[in-house]
């Protein structure tokens, strides 16, 4: 039922149907998603389109309903085993200077990471904090100073070893270099793939810059509303969009020469009035839809979601191509 | 750099008085009893009633006993009581305000019983309490604490409110820990700093308070004294020797002045600390604490007013231009470098790793 | 217009995101909910305090009556008094018997003289509040102007010699308690020069001290926040771009400055208004005015329960019913102060 693209391959993290409200408003509606073991599942989306919601929900921020599992034990509700098993997803926040603790020191910091009674005694987990500094490419001995007094780039990679430190199976980055300069951007991201490779780790990659995502992803979800509007491989989705909100983000990429250059310019336009009920939530910035096309009045009178999962890349729009026996190993 | 040398110069300066003033607050409230304590205590019915003369600075009370050595005896009770009462208020109130970060809905709870509380004068609640507590030094501490209880329950709820919204307090949360670790590890400790000036403008408030309690015959009673009993004592003799109420009044004026001027001239100090750093700290302080540079707000002198908390809400709507400034040039450069790194990524490696 | 310029509202700490679904409702129905929802708030307010001043004298260690009558009473006559008060009932019935009472101004009788507390606050009271009321006219006539001209005046970081005179004679007003004040202001006023009238309210001379006494800090305090806000409002945009347009100036203060300086100083108006009625307990003990203030200090000492539950429930509602006033004021001339709500 869900893409042939994890099928294969056992599933760290099974999302199924969530939903998560803030007061009247949906955040995010009906996602599901599976994450194969050690892959790299990008979300992306415009602001606002959820991706951070979704991200939120899974470590147990968001109040959310749905099921989420993580190799196959439920990771919501609070019971002891729930809560062991939630400390295996970990999350990276986009702003490293709010996510350290000012009165704490770097291995305050990451000491807090560490499962406290897995460890006999203070020198113990010192080392371990060293370790996971190392581990990030820091020296240990930046353990005594403040998150202040580090560089932007610094922080988040104490961040990581922070998120390290709890030994997590999924790691979801959320935003990470978003806060960063130009130059430790690129640090940070060979980090993330360097440890991702040498743990196993299962990764949701949040980003709203799709060459960033390119390099870090196998998967890809893009999200639209509140909605996963199509799903695919990373080469598949880029390469072959099938739903009209896809090829806008790409296309708002600018081209040059032969290569798509891919930036995030123009990707985190803001997001328009709430998509009227009962139709297609995109119709009314959609490109191809019903204010360009009349013959296109489906848009306006159905849903599309009902019927994704027969459409290639699971595309949440009435004209994407279905899943024909052959193609549907897009990979 | 040297303005701003300069600038740290003036704000360490500019403690210089209330400092000293402080200074001589604590030096007579230690040493005044033994100094003076024999002449405070000395009756002498030959010289009772008597007015301002020059063996008598401050004139006699009806046993003859010396009323300047009397202020300045009762120095001890009424500051260590004022001390007392600000503690008693903090802890509780710090105590109440923390559990709205422990439980939103506890929290919930809490804030409307702090609001129902706050819309009362702090007089009326101390009357109140005092009748709990009962008449005399405990109970006028007591009564007091317990009206200053709403005042730090809100500045608490209020600054833990902004570190529990901070990501440091999620990421805690997604490690698996406890609200009681949340609330002792990361909230307690960043909301300590304009907790405690908070606590210091009030020491100079509960002065008041509990002065005016005894004023009322409600504090301290006989043969205790402190400076709001002198001044009740005085004004009932007022016809007879004027002069008797003049220097518990002056005790009374100069300590409410003195602590809130050392408490303007500490949060000054700590709002202009590190001038590069300065915004942040600004940041993670909300206005209730942090009045802004140019002029401290008037701290809750009156005691019968006590209006810096419960207007902190309003207050922070009144002061959020400055903190909203600085998110869109951020958020700018932060999209601006995003799209400058890709460009960068993509000539450098022009295939993406295939990896599957 | 001013209105996309002002100053956004720092959301509350749990509805960052929540609160978007309150836009479709009409303008009747949200005025409605809004008053109806003060209002509620205000009850409830009011059940807090009256349970408040019942739950107080069960708290209090040892029997009031006994403690009202002292050692000597024999215990026939505490068992009478008892039960006259009705004390010797179960709990949950005394409370609504004095529920029902205070809903139908009965306060009961004073434990010392047996005069019926309702009589009392009614002699009482008015002249509590007849001190109250000019003194917050006062105030706020005098703050108000005072704060707006020193802003003026100072703006943009001129006047400095009259912003330090008003900053310090301000601080040191604002540090004299009422009470010590009216200490002083007797001594020099009635003792030294006798230009007043010492004691009492029956003569219009009379109001002079004590109005004097309550208005200094509670002014001076206000005069500063004038001043602060004057300040802000002055150097915001929307003013400057009113200055831009060629605004004349009494219209650009009328029009742009004042109404955003009163919001914000009502705020505190309320708040000064609550402190002057509870400030008039002290001043009146000063001038020995017959308000409720000299009673309520006697009646503790004595352990007069009923009297005290009295004087703290009409104080209190007061102060409440003034709070919910000023909420309603200021939800129609501020917009933003209704957003608020839960």
């Amino acid at each position: 039922m869900t893409t042939a693209v994890t099928s294969a391959l056992t599933t760290a993290l099974t999302v199924q149907d969530l939903e998560v409200h803030y007061g009247q408003v949906k955040a995010v509606r009906g996602v599901s998603f599976d994450v194969a073991d050690g892959s790299v599942l990008g979300l992306v989306g415009e602001s606002g389109s959820g991706k951070s919601t979704v991200a939120r929900a899974v470590v147990g921020l968001a109040h959310s309903t749905g099921t989420m599992r993580m190799r196959g034990v439920d990771l919501s509700g609070s019971s002891r085993e729930a809560r062991r098993q939630r400390r295996k997803v970990q999350l990276i926040f986009q702003d490293s200077r709010s996510s350290l603790d000012p009165r704490f020191t770097v291995e305050d910091c990451v000491r807090e990471g560490l499962d406290g009674s897995a460890y006999r005694s203070r020198r113990e987990a010192s080392a371990r904090v060293a370790e996971l500094l190392e581990m990030v490419s820091l020296d240990p001995s930046v353990g005594r100073s403040r998150p202040g007094n580090l560089s932007g780039g610094q922080r988040q990679r104490v961040a990581i070893a922070r998120a390290l430190a709890a030994e997590p199976e999924v790691l979801i980055a959320d935003e990470v270099t978003a806060s960063l300069d130009v130059s430790v951007q690129a640090v940070v991201l060979n980090l993330l793939r360097r440890l991702q490779h040498e743990l196993g780790l299962t990764m949701i990659f949040i980003s709203h810059n799709l060459a960033v995502v390119r390099y870090m992803c196998d998967d890809l979800a893009v999200m639209f509303n509140g909605r996963i509007v199509e799903l695919g491989s990373v080469e598949g989705v880029i390469d072959r969009p099938e739903h009209p909100y896809t090829r806008s983000l790409l296309a708002a990429v600018p081209e040059i020469g032969e290569r798509r250059l891919l930036s995030d310019a123009g990707t985190e336009t803001a997001i328009g009035e709430p998509a009227p009920p009962g139709g297609c939530d995109y119709h009314l910035r959609c490109p191809v839809g019903p204010t360009a096309d009349p013959d296109r009045s489906i848009c306006v009178t159905a849903d599309p979601t009902a019927g994704a999962a027969h459409r290639l890349h699971r595309a949440n729009c009435h004209f994407a191509p279905e899943v024909t026996g052959e193609r549907a190993r897009v990979r | 750099m040297s303005a701003s040398t300069n600038r740290h110069l003036r704000l360490l300066l500019g403690g210089g008085a209330p400092l000293l003033l402080l200074l001589l607050f604590v030096f007579l409230s230690i040493f005044a009893p033994t100094i003076w304590g024999d002449a405070a205590s000395a009756s002498n019915v030959a010289e009772a009633n008597d007015g301002i003369s020059a063996a008598h600075l401050m004139g006699t009370d009806d046993l003859g006993r010396d009323i300047l050595a009397r202020t300045l005896v009762a120095t001890r009770q009424s500051l260590v009581l004022a001390v007392l009462a600000t503690l008693v208020g903090g802890c509780v109130g710090v105590a109440i305000g923390l559990v709205s970060a422990m439980s939103r809905r506890l929290g919930r709870a809490a804030g409307a019983l702090i609001n129902v509380l706050l819309a009362f004068p702090a007089l009326l609640l101390a009357i109140f309490f005092a009748v709990l507590f009962g008449i005399g030094s405990v109970g006028s501490v007591l009564a007091v604490g317990a009206s200053f209880a709403p005042g730090f329950a809100r500045i608490t709820q209020t600054l833990t409110a902004s570190v529990v919204a901070k990501e440091y307090v999620e990421a805690s949360r997604v490690l698996g820990k406890r609200p009681l670790y949340v609330t002792f590890r990361h909230v307690l400790p960043n909301i300590g700093e304009p907790v405690i000036l908070y606590a210091m403008i009030h020491i100079g408030t509960a002065v008041l308070a509990l002065s005016g309690l005894s004023f009322l015959g409600l504090g301290v009673q006989p043969p205790v004294f402190d400076w709001g009993r002198l001044l009740a004592d005085g004004l009932t003799r007022i016809y007879v020797t004027p002069g008797v109420a003049v220097a518990p009044a002056i005790a009374i004026v100069l300590a409410g002045l003195t602590f809130n001027l050392v408490g303007e001239w500490l949060s000054d100090v700590v709002a202009g600390r590190d001038s590069p750093s300065g915004a942040l700290r600004r940041d993670r302080i909300p206005a209730a604490a942090a009045p802004a540079a140019d002029e401290p707000e008037p701290p809750a002198a009156r005691w019968s007013t006590c209006v810096t908390s419960g207007s902190s809400t309003r207050r922070a709507a009144v002061a959020s231009p400055a903190r909203s400034v600085t998110c869109p040039s951020r958020c700018a450069r932060a999209s601006g470098s995003g799209s400058s790194v890709s460009r960068g990524r993509a000539r450098a490696r022009p295939h993406p790793p295939s990896r599957s | 217009m001013s209105d996309h310029t002002r100053v956004e509202p720092v959301p509350g700490p749990a509805s960052t995101k929540t609160r978007v679904g309150g836009g479709q409702r009409g303008p009747a129905l949200r005025w409605t909910l809004f008053i109806g929802r003060r209002l509620v708030r205000l009850v409830v307010s009011l059940l807090v305090l009256v349970t408040a001043t019942f739950v107080m004298v069960q708290l209090i260690p040892g029997d009031p009556v006994q403690a009202a009558l002292g050692d000597q009473a024999t215990a026939e006559l505490v068992a009478l008094r008892r039960h006259e008060l009705g004390l010797d009932l179960p709990l949950i019935e005394q409370y609504l018997r004095y529920l029902g009472g205070v809903v139908t101004g009965d306060f009961g009788r004073s434990i010392v003289t047996e005069a019926p507390v309702a009589d009392l606050l009614a002699t009482r009271f008015p002249n509590t509040l007849g001190l109250a009321a000019p003194a917050f006219v006062l105030v706020i006539l005098i703050a108000m102007p005072v704060g707006l001209l020193t802003a003026v005046r100072t703006r943009g970081g001129q006047g400095r010699v009259t912003r330090s005179m008003f900053v310090n004679v301000t601080g040191v007003l604002n540090s004299i308690p009422d009470y010590v004040l009216g200490t002083l202001l007797t001594l020099v006023f009635v003792v030294t020069i006798p230009a007043f009238p010492a004691a009492g309210n029956e003569e219009p001379a009379a109001y002079v001290l004590p109005v004097l006494a309550l208005v200094a800090a509670p002014a001076a305090s206000l005069a500063r926040i004038v001043r602060v806000e004057a300040l802000k409002v002055l150097d915001a945009e929307y003013v400057r771009a009113a200055k831009a347009r060629r605004l004349p100036t009494a219209l650009r203060y009328w029009r742009h400055v004042l109404p955003n300086m009163l919001t914000a100083s009502l705020t505190y108006g309320t708040m000064i208004l609550a402190g002057l009625i509870a400030g008039t307990v002290l001043v009146e003990n000063v001038f020995g005015w017959p308000g409720v203030g000299t009673v309520i200090s006697q009646s503790v000492i004595q352990k007069d329960y009923p009297l005290i539950q009295g004087i703290l429930l009409v104080l209190g509602a007061v102060v409440l019913i003034l709070n919910m006033i000023v909420d309603v004021v200021l939800g129609v001339l501020d917009p933003r102060s209704r957003m608020g709500e839960l």
